[in-house]
Order: structure tokens, then C-alpha cells, then sequence
């Protein structure tokens, strides 16, 4: 049996429920939404991990369960519990419910996509990136200082300098400019990013396991999520093929940091040389694939089948 | 240059510090975290081959990752700085960019270190109750049934021994384990543990159940170095001289 966990409506999930209907795959889902209606039990043992679990009035075994797709949203945010007080015993209870179905999910047997201990390299862009340069791709050059000099000097020597946040909280890739050199100071409250901007292709690839989908993405802005509000235009997106060698690096990555599904960020210089910016470990692949037409979701759901 | 991070808190680290002092072959730095948190410069460089570190310390010490010859690393989470951020929101967001940043330039000291951190955890990993019963067992050590549902008060990070049985805590550094009178099948599980999880230290709960076995009831990687005495420090203070960084 197949679990999947989040909110039904949301496009990533939407796509892989789909596929597994397609497929005829026995999958039950985990609504937080009507976490009211759930409810779990984890027992650790000698045998292992076990126990039960309550979907909307339905008990399954967590041992019939196979494989997992997590795209739980931050409980604490539900629209249910907008609410509701911050001790009431109504979230409590619900964020329980969450953190105990996530404590079976980093030890469950079977395929998880992803468990959250793996998932959290993503917490640490310049971490990551070392993990990253560890599979042999080249990664920007990185100052993290609250030294405003070091920075000019950085960007006195490559010229074109980005901007951007350390962690995984979302943030803009902004372009370091004269305006916000005359802020510079500011840095010395909080050591902040500065990466060299590199010149070239965007490439998202997604790996499943081994499978690959790689997208070349055409925008002149800064950072193509945002393409519309820095440039006026929207991104274009098209399939491309990696070399052999390279989607092989690709998944070799993936594996290395225990993704069994994994939004890779490139970018390819006119030299043909390959950096990596970041690896999203939760990827909202939906963007790419309603664009291209690429068979992520079904890689998803038939990788989830397979466990 | 040898290092001791930790919190000005942990009295064990600097009591570790007093000690280690005397066997190691070169300077032996503490540095707070309350130290690295107010008045530092920071200077940290992701590049192409390498990774590189230079902070100066408001005191006016300068540590430069390159000379760093091996670090007792205890820094359980960044010191938040004494700057006052507009909101809540804003202090959250300054809190996990340093949080990334410290577990970057830890990541990329070159020495060896005790413990390497991970995402998880600044001074090496952080389970759950049921992740380290659940690696436990793998180990071969014991452990009483656990069970953790929705509507059960258990916070998942602690776990009781039963009424009545005496709590034990041994540290395993490396290979060894103290104290050392604990039954070689125990100690074995002990280490394997500890190697599972990628730690150079660890410290482990156990207790002795009815029958006179004992059961791990869990572990931390920031374990009380006094209770290890004097033959933890030798052990230590060997494992930072015998190398093996990244």
C-alpha cells in the first residue's frame, strides 16, 4: 500500500494521485485537513517499527505500507486551527498526530519520499554545497562575512555578485547593486551570502531514484521564479537531454544526500562547465511538468508502486 | 591549535578543557559560544577545491581554520546575539541563517572533530526517542517495547525508566567505553551505535530491567565528559592527535 501525506488540491500531489489511480495502485491518503478524523499509533520493538494508523475512520496497518509521499505542509499554519488557541488541546493533539507519523516515516521500511533527516541539508545552502562539490560539480564561488569591506572586495573581483539567504527559508536571488553597497553595513548584524554570479543555462533536474528529467529554462532574470516581477516576462521552459555522464552525477547526488526524489538546481556555462546551486529535497516539480510535459509524476507514483 | 566549542553552561566541556590541556602537544583554546556570537568578525569561503574560515574574536583572538589541528565540538546551537530584531518574524529568520551558517563552517574545518555536526544537530545528531530505540536494536542492544501515539502526553524526547530501576550513563569515545564495567555485549551495542550515527562521542542511557538485563533507554551526543573521568580525557586527547579529518 501506498501513503500519501498533505493536502489533496495541492498540484504535486494531484499529479501523483492520478498516476497511481492510472495505474490501478492501492494508495490511501492522509488529509491534514480532517487530522480530526486521524490517528496514529508507532510502536518500536524488537520486530522493528509497527503500528496503526486512522484515516478518517479507516485503520491500517503501517506495516502494509510501502512506500510514501510527503508533502506535508506546516501543521501549525492549517486553516482548521486558524482559530484555535495556541495551547488548546485540539492542536496539540494535531501536532502530535503529525510529529508521530514523521518519527515512523524516518524509520519506516520501504520507499519514503524523502524522510526529513535527509531532507534537512537543505537547511544550509553553503553546507549543501559542499556536500555538492563532494559529487564533483562545480559550485559558485561563496563569501558569508559581516565584513561590509570583504564584501566590496569580493565584488571588486567578479564583478556581478547575487545575494541570497543561508537557510531554506525562501528568498529572492537578488544581484548586488550600487544601492545596496551604500547598505553594506548592515551586514554587521547578521553574516549574510554572497555568491559569484554565474553566467549560463538554467537546467532543473528531477531524479527519481534512477530515472531523469531535465528542463532548460530561458529567462533574463535574476532568479526565473520570480521572471515576471523582475523582467516583465515569464520563463520558457523546454526538455533537454543530459550527457550520460552527467544525469549519472545527477542521481549519484541524489544518493548522497538520501533524496529518493530530488529538484536539482544547475546551470551550464557556454564552456559547458556545470555548477550546482542547490538541491530541493521537497520539489514542486508540478511547474515543470505542466510546462513540458515530462513524466515526473508518473516516475513518482511508479517508483512509490515499485517499494 | 586545538578547540573546545561549547556553551558557557557546560560545565562538563570546560572542565574537559582544564584537563585536556595538559595532552595535547599544542595550544588548547575555549571558545564560548557566547564569545562567537557577539562582536566577531566572520570571514567564511565556499570555493571551486575548498572551504576556508578566519574569525576574530572580539577578545582578539584569531581563529583560522587552516591552523585548527582539532576541535571538542559541544556548540548545541548558535547564542543568539543580543540585537534586538523588529518581530518575531524577523528574529526567526536572523536565528536559522546563523543556524545554516555555523553548520556550514563547521562542516568545512578540514581537522578532526568531536562530534562533526549535522543539519540536525551543531555538535553531531539529533533522533527522537524512537529513531534510537529503533537503531538500537539494530545494534543488538535491548530495549523495553515503546509505543508513542497522537493522544498520549509523551513528547517523543524523553524516555522514563521504569519505576524502581537505576538509570546508568556510559560515553563511548571511538572505540571505548566508560566506565568500563559494563558487560562487553553492552558495550559493543554501545559502540556500534555510536559508529551507526557517525558520532566520535556519544553518550548512552541504559538500565537494568526485572530480569537483570540491561536496556538502552537513549543517548545524546552531548554526553557529561566527568562522568568519564580522567580515561576519557586520555582517550580523547589521543583521538584529536591521531587525525582522520575531512
Amino acid at each position: 500500500m501506498i501513503l500519501l501525506c498533505g493536502i489533496p488540491s495541492e498540484s504535486p500531489l494531484q499529479m501523483v494521485t492520478r498516476q497511481l489511480e492510472a495505474m490501478g495502485a492501492e494508495f490511501v491518503f492522509f488529509n491534514q485537513r480532517k487530522f480530526d478524523d486521524c490517528g496514529i499509533s508507532l510502536d518500536v520493538g524488537t520486530s522493528g517499527a509497527t503500528g496503526e494508523l486512522k484515516l478518517e475512520g479507516q485503520r491500517y496497518s503501517l506495516a502494509d505500507v510501502r512506500g510514501s509521499y510527503s508533502r506535508l505542509m506546516d501543521d501549525r499554519d492549517l486553516p482548521e486551527l486558524q482559530e484555535e488557541p495556541k495551547d488548546s488541546e485540539r492542536r496539540r493533539r494535531c501536532r502530535r498526530l503529525h510529529d508521530v507519523l514523521t518519527q515512523w516515516m524516518e524509520i519506516a521500511p520501504g520507499c519514503v519520499i524523502n524522510r526529513a533527516g535527509p531532507m534537512a541539508s537543505n537547511m544550509s545552502k553553503p553546507y549543501q554545497a559542499q556536500l555538492i562539490r563532494e559529487c564533483g560539480f562545480a559550485v559558485p564561488k561563496t563569501l558569508v562575512t559581516n565584513v561590509p569591506e570583504l564584501v566590496r572586495e569580493f565584488r571588486s573581483l567578479h564583478g556581478r555578485v547575487i545575494y541570497k539567504s543561508m537557510s531554506g527559508a525562501r528568498s529572492i536571488v537578488q544581484k548586488l547593486s550600487d544601492e545596496d553597497e551604500e547598505r553594506l553595513d548592515l551586514v554587521r548584524h547578521c553574516p549574510t551570502q554572497f555568491q559569484a554570479f554565474v553566467d549560463g543555462t538554467n537546467v532543473r533536474v528531477h531524479t527519481v531514484g534512477e530515472e531523469v528529467f531535465a528542463t532548460a529554462i530561458q529567462s533574463e532574470a535574476t532568479d526565473y521564479r520570480y521572471a515576471t516581477q523582475q523582467k516583465g516576462k515569464a520563463a520558457e521552459l523546454r526538455e533537454v537531454e543530459l550527457s550520460d555522464e552527467l544525469a549519472e552525477k545527477c542521481v549519484g547526488l541524489a544518493k548522497h544526500l538520501g533524496l529518493e526524489f530530488a529538484g536539482i538546481d544547475l546551470k551550464i556555462t557556454d564552456e559547458d562547465e556545470v555548477y550546482c546551486f542547490e538541491v530541493n529535497p521537497c520539489p514542486a516539480f508540478s511547474y515543470y511538468e505542466s510546462h513540458t510535459g515530462q513524466g515526473i509524476s508518473e516516475a513518482v507514483a511508479r517508483r512509490l508502486a515499485a517499494a | 591549535m586545538y578547540l573546545i566549542l561549547c556553551s558557557a553552561m557546560d560545565a562538563s566541556a570546560q572542565w574537559a578543557a582544564r584537563g585536556l590541556g595538559d595532552l595535547l602537544p599544542g595550544p588548547l583554546e575555549l571558545v564560548l559560544a557566547e564569545t562567537l556570537a557577539e562582536g566577531a568578525t566572520w570571514e567564511h569561503r565556499v570555493e571551486e577545491d575548498a572551504t576556508h574560515l578566519k574569525v576574530t574574536l572580539a577578545d582578539g583572538r584569531v581563529l583560522c581554520g587552516s591552523r585548527i589541528k582539532g576541535v571538542v565540538n559541544r556548540l548545541m546551537a548558535p547564542t543568539p546575539a543580543r540585537t534586538q530584531w523588529p518581530s518575531e518574524t524577523e528574529q526567526a529568520y536572523v536565528h536559522g541563517e546563523i543556524h545554516a551558517f555555523y553548520l556550514s563552517w563547521l562542516h568545512g574545518l578540514p581537522c578532526v572533530m568531536i562530534n562533526r555536526p549535522s543539519p540536525t544537530c551543531l555538535d553531531g545528531r539529533f533522533f527522537r526517542v524512537s529513531e534510537w530505540l529503533y537503531r538500537a536494536t539494530k545494534t543488538g542492544l535491548k530495549i523495553a517495547p515503546y509505543r508513542q501515539t497522537d493522544d498520549d502526553g509523551g513528547d517523543g524526547y524523553s524516555l522514563p525508566v521504569p519505576e524502581g530501576a537505576v538509570r546508568h550513563s556510559v560515553v563511548v569515545a571511538g572505540s571505548c567505553v566508560f566506565p568500563a564495567w559494563m558487560p562487553a555485549t553492552v558495550k559493543a551495542g554501545c559502540v556500534q551505535l555510536a559508529k551507526d550515527t557517525g558520532l566520535e562521542l556519544m553518550g548512552a542511557d541504559l538500565y537494568m530491567d526485572e530480569g537483570g538485563e540491561w536496556c538502552f533507554a537513549g543517548a545524546s551526543s552531548s554526553p557529561d565528559l566527568m562522568a568519564g573521568g580522567t580515561p576519557l580525557l586520555d582517550q580523547i586527547a589521543a583521538m584529536l592527535q591521531r587525525g582522520g579529518g575531512r
